[in-house]
């Protein structure tokens, strides 16, 4: 009977989609259920026997665990945001509930359970844009840099510029100071400078009094007066116009604006951080850039570099669209294979981050199983010539693209394609097949 | 050879970035013979204390649990880490010192790439293929 109930439970336990972990009165493992090796990574044989501290190592371990509270007040703890390391050092949010399991009087254990609640914070990040340093993501060079001198620039109070082609998370780089600034509780404004005609940009910039136009019936802060005690965030600097940039250097250098319509100047406390990308310096030198605003707009400098000279945050990156995506759009993507990471390692990505972040959201739209394949990418991206870092291809890449190219001239006529090369048809098809050249795909 | 372990009671803790002292250990050519000192890092954050190992000259962390963007931040800065390593700080030390641990522990994927042969799925975490290393 006793085999039967154990048998029951143990089914029962491995049927929930909550994390179950059971421990001796020595926090000692004796259970783990499904959900808790799904969650945490580990299969049960690698934690049996463990300290439940060895095998979850959340943030409250130390100090404020639920389970060791639960079991010394003889009490239920219940909802505790908690946050487990998974076997792979991911941070995973869970919610916690721990009791302690009493025999005749006496404390034998406990038992845990969490749920994961990745999806609700992923989607709570992306509504709230909480920017912190670990959700900058890399580990190449040029961002672990950037992350060393990135919580000295929060604390100051200096003018930042950033560079960095588009899609290069420029704006997240912003925020992440902004969040880790004394100004975080202030708010954070963002500004497109290339969005708007002049006329509007300044009125939006700088506000307007009422009756300051026709239209003005009451009086409108700017985007200055609205980030009040924050950071004000200018994107697409370099695209201002000579007469507006008069007034951004006025705003930046004195403190104070003065809104359209209105004779007394406003003053404003803003931390100002800007962006472009493109060549400041040199349209500085073409004098479409004033040479007075970019030094005081570059008192620090932070340059991010497009995708294809960082590949080795790619993998990084997918990781990071693909727990986004899990929970934006309730799928469960586990993986990718080994032939579409090839690809993705391979792309030239024209739209950095942004773009692979597109291929991302493309592949959960198309996929129909737990891991993105080479169908699921996007045709551009498949039939995409592979980025060569050298500039040098081999005789063998250059003869391939040739005949790719020859039969998107003659129209996918292998005998005109043929001609155009001067070789015979069966040569062609004999390469044809050597190169693998799909005609259907490159027809995409 | 300087190594680092962040300490609770005597214990290598549970996780980096909220440990609230760190050992540092420090020997020459005699690994018998070492240097011991203590640092107090509850008031800094996580990347503080990942800072700190860098000023200090370490070459290596050895750590039970650690997130993934600090793991890549000390690695980025050659700062050597051994994780998943757990029990008694000082012996743990000696050992290490001695040669005896040296292991990178669980280094794995966080997204599995998985590698399809004769048409099928080859479900699990690749170990060896191109994409080797911790995400």
């Amino acid at each position: 009977m006793n085999d039967r109930i154990n048998k029951i439970c143990s089914i029962v336990l491995n049927s929930i989609d909550t994390g179950v972990l059971i421990v001796d009165n020595e926090f000692r493992i004796v259970t783990f259920n499904k959900a808790a090796e799904k969650i945490t990574g580990f299969s049960f044989e690698e934690v049996k026997g463990k300290h439940c501290f060895e095998v979850l190592r959340t943030d409250v371990c130390e100090k404020g665990c639920p389970l060791r509270e639960s079991i010394i007040s003889k009490s239920q703890v219940e909802g505790r945001r908690v946050e487990i390391l998974n076997k792979f050092g991911k941070a995973i949010p869970v919610i916690v509930n721990a009791e302690p399991i009493i025999e005749n009087g006496e404390i034998i254990g406990g038992i845990e359970t969490f749920k994961d609640i990745t999806s609700i914070e992923t989607l709570k990040k992306e509504v709230k844009k909480d920017y912190r340093l670990g959700d900058i993501i890399g580990k190449s060079r040029a961002i672990l840099e950037i992350f060393d001198i990135l919580p000295d620039i929060a604390e100051s109070n200096s003018t930042v510029l950033i560079e960095g082609p588009s899609g290069t998370g420029k704006e997240i780089l912003a925020r992440t100071i902004h969040n880790l600034s004394r100004r975080k509780n202030k708010p954070f404004v963002a500004f497109n400078c290339a969005a708007l005609p002049d006329t509007l940009l300044e009125s939006e910039l700088f506000g307007y009094e009422k009756g300051a136009f026709t239209d003005a019936a009451k009086r409108k802060p700017g985007r200055f007066e609205l980030a009040q005690g924050g950071t004000l965030f200018l994107d697409e600097i370099g695209d201002t116009s000579p007469a507006l940039q008069v007034k951004l250097l006025r705003a930046i250098q004195e403190k104070e604006i003065e809104p359209l319509g209105s004779t007394k100047p406003v003053k404003v406390d803003v931390r100002i951080i800007c962006a472009t990308n493109k060549d400041l310096l040199k349209l500085v030198k073409e004098g479409k850039f004033r040479e007075d605003l970019y030094y005081r707009i570059n008192v620090i400098k932070l340059s991010l570099p497009p995708l294809k000279e960082r590949r080795e945050d790619i993998p990084l990156l997918i990781e990071h669209f693909i727990t986004k995506y899990n929970a934006i759009m309730g799928k469960n993507i586990t993986g990718i294979t080994e032939d579409a990471m090839d690809i993705l390692m391979n792309y030239s990505y024209p739209g950095n981050i942004r773009e692979l972040e597109n291929i991302i959201e493309h592949a959960f739209v198309l996929s129909k199983g737990s891991v993105i394949d080479v169908d699921d990418l996007p045709a551009e991206v498949k039939n995409a010539e592979r980025y060569e870092d050298t500039g040098i291809l081999t005789l063998a890449e250059i003869e391939k693209r040739t005949i790719v190219k020859a039969l998107r001239i003659s129209g996918y006529n292998k005998q005109k394609a043929a001609e155009l090369l001067g070789i015979d048809r069966t040569t062609l098809w004999r390469k044809i097949k050597h190169y693998n050249i799909d005609i259907d795909i490159i027809k995409e | 050879m300087k190594i680092a372990i962040p300490d609770t009671n005597g214990n290598v803790s549970p996780r980096f970035e909220t440990c609230n002292r760190i050992k540092i250990f420090e020997s020459d050519t005699d690994a018998a013979n070492y240097k011991e000192k203590t640092i107090e890092v509850s008031d800094l954050s996580p990347f503080e204390k990942a800072r700190l190992l860098r000023k200090e000259g370490v070459d290596s962390l050895i750590c039970l649990g650690i997130e993934n963007w600090i793991y890549h931040y000390l690695t980025g800065f050659n700062i050597r880490v051994v994780f998943g390593v757990s029990g008694k700080t000082t012996e743990i030390a000696e050992d290490f010192l001695k040669g005896k641990i040296h292991r990178v522990i669980n280094c794995n994927y966080s997204v599995p790439v998985i590698m399809k042969r004769r048409g099928r799925w080859h479900h699990g975490h690749c170990k060896r293929g191109r994409y080797r290393g911790r995400w």
